[in-house]
């Protein structure tokens, strides 16, 4: 009873400070995001709770097996229209073959955020960069502009402005796959968020609310929203945490190096 | 665009190339919220000015303006007579088409005096004669992406770090905090992060190199090749790492 008391007493003073906490700011005036901040959860293996599970190469056996979560998704189970839903299974089946990642392509937004590498923010007055290692992805997020996308991208067009303390960034204009360059093994027909075959399509709008909850923490929270695959807009929420390494640097994670024979190795001239 | 209209425009370009030196000398940069030099926006380094200046232009290494129209004339019109695949005002491959105009400088090297890269060291002209041999015997075309990381596997923007043109989208923006410049490079989505916070050199080599900045009044620390700066890059210094990119620029600038 008294461990339960203190344990109430403990997450209502964590919840206050969080929101009475003042982040520090940028010469601009505005909430200082810079930093390396990374997810630690299982999210990139798959958004919503999951039991632990064998990996999908038997030959790693339990050094790529999929480590247990409780989710992030805030409002689930991921509302999938009912067709959609059958394509997700088949997707989740086919995931080596029709997953992004694994063929190295730009992870888009939001799975840029929780994927399992740092990501650098870098903070100016109208525009924010967000710089992840895997795959040097960058995304840069216009603030205060009313732009549409001009094209559509892996990234996708980020616009954002801040309410309040919080960072609100509108991302909208991504490529739903593509096709392969040689033949069908480059092909990607949709975009996963995860290794599980969640997944959207060209449809995919996201807001994101990002902001400080103390020095080395960051609340994540965006609302996904695709008509071609859900039947309402969903959200996934998470801390993101600062890196504090001493001289902490983002590597190179170039994995075009890793995945030329995967892809097109049977043109590799013998 | 006929020749005379042509001539009249890059006349026009010219004295405003020339007016724009002169302005160069008093202009004051604006200023980020944190007080630096403001270096952001989008920029390209398109130009019709060669890398290495021409033997015969040795000692020379400004041309007069009437000089500079002739050589931007003759430049344009080569490029523009290329026999290339595609259509090749495409993607921005003409300098022109994106605002190049004409420079009185006969090169983009200008230490050494006579414009040129001075010359390799005995074992990396060993390792470019070996390369080039082998290119001979395997014919001018990559037989797999591993024969050319940068342009034909796309892995990393070889033209990055100096700064030297790409065959096409060389454009680039700059982003800046109060601890960070970074540029963006539209070949290849490449990326430079450069800190200005002082800290040691990483551990782990980089493909663009590890590089550090400092502010020198309103100079950036390594905008060495357009202002004149201090550099403090750290681009020689991880052994075949980079001697692996410098051949690259090598073959690129033997094309």
């Amino acid at each position: 009873m008294r461990a339960t008391l203190c344990a109430v007493v403990l997450a209502t003073a964590l919840v206050s400070a969080q929101t009475t906490y003042k982040p520090p700011r940028t010469a601009g005036g505005q909430p200082d995001l810079n930093g390396f901040w990374q997810a630690l959860n299982t999210a990139s293996w798959d958004l919503e709770a999951h039991e632990a599970a064998a990996g999908p190469v038997l030959q790693l056996g339990a050094a790529y097996a999929v480590p247990p979560g409780s989710g992030v998704v805030v409002d689930g189970p991921i509302p999938y229209k009912p067709d959609a839903l059958a394509m997700k299974k088949k997707y989740a089946a086919n995931a080596l073959r029709e997953d992004a990642e694994v063929k190295c392509y730009l992870p888009g937004v939001p799975r840029v955020m929780y994927m399992p590498y740092p990501v650098q923010i870098v903070q100016s007055t109208d525009m924010i960069v967000m710089m992840s290692e895997f795959a040097s992805a960058i995304r840069t997020v216009y603030m205060n502009v009313a732009t549409p996308p001009p094209a559509d991208t892996w990234m996708g067009w980020s616009v954002g402005k801040w309410d309040g303390d919080t960072l609100v960034i509108d991302s909208k204009g991504f490529l739903g796959g593509t096709v392969g360059a040689l033949d069908d093994e480059g092909t990607v027909h949709v975009r996963f968020l995860d290794r599980a075959g969640n997944y959207h399509t060209e449809g995919l709008h996201v807001v994101e609310r990002i902001r400080r909850t103390d020095a080395d923490h960051l609340s994540y929270q965006a609302t996904i929203e695709d008509p071609n695959v859900y039947t309402r807009p969903w959200t996934i929420s998470m801390p993101l945490y600062r890196r504090v390494e001493p001289n902490m640097q983002l590597g190179d994670f170039k994995c075009e190096e890793f995945v030329g024979d995967l892809v097109y190795g049977k043109y590799q001239k013998k | 665009m006929g020749s005379i209209r042509r001539s009249s425009l890059l006349c026009a370009l010219v004295a405003i190339s020339v007016a724009g030196l002169a302005a160069q000398a008093k202009y004051k940069v604006s200023r980020t919220a944190d007080g630096q030099p403001d270096l952001q926006g989008y920029w390209t380094n398109l130009t019709y000015t060669p890398f290495e200046r021409p033997k015969e232009l040795a000692n020379k290494p400004f041309y007069t303006e009437k000089e500079a129209i002739e050589a931007f004339n003759k430049a344009v019109e080569g490029s523009e007579n290329q026999v290339v695949h595609y259509v090749n005002t495409d993607f921005g491959a003409t300098p022109v088409q994106t605002g190049a105009k004409p420079n009185l400088r006969t090169s983009l090297v200008i230490d050494p005096a006579d414009g040129r890269i001075p010359s390799m060291t005995p074992e990396a002209q060993k390792r470019e004669a070996a390369r080039i041999a082998e290119q001979r015997s395997a014919g001018p075309l990559a037989r797999t992406w591993r024969d050319d990381r940068g342009t034909v596997w796309c892995v990393f923007h070889d033209r990055a770090v100096p700064a030297v043109t790409a065959p096409y989208g060389s454009n680039y923006q700059i982003v800046q905090s109060k601890d960070y410049v970074v540029m963006i490079y539209e070949w290849n989505s490449e990326r430079r992060v450069i800190p200005l916070t002082g800290q040691p050199h990483g551990a782990v080599p980089l493909y663009a190199g590890d590089s550090r900045g400092h502010w020198e009044g309103d100079v950036h620390g390594l905008a060495r090749h357009s202002a004149g700066g201090v550099g403090d890059t750290d681009l020689p210094s991880h052994g075949a790492f980079h001697a692996y990119g410098r051949r690259h620029h090598r073959s690129y600038l033997h094309r």
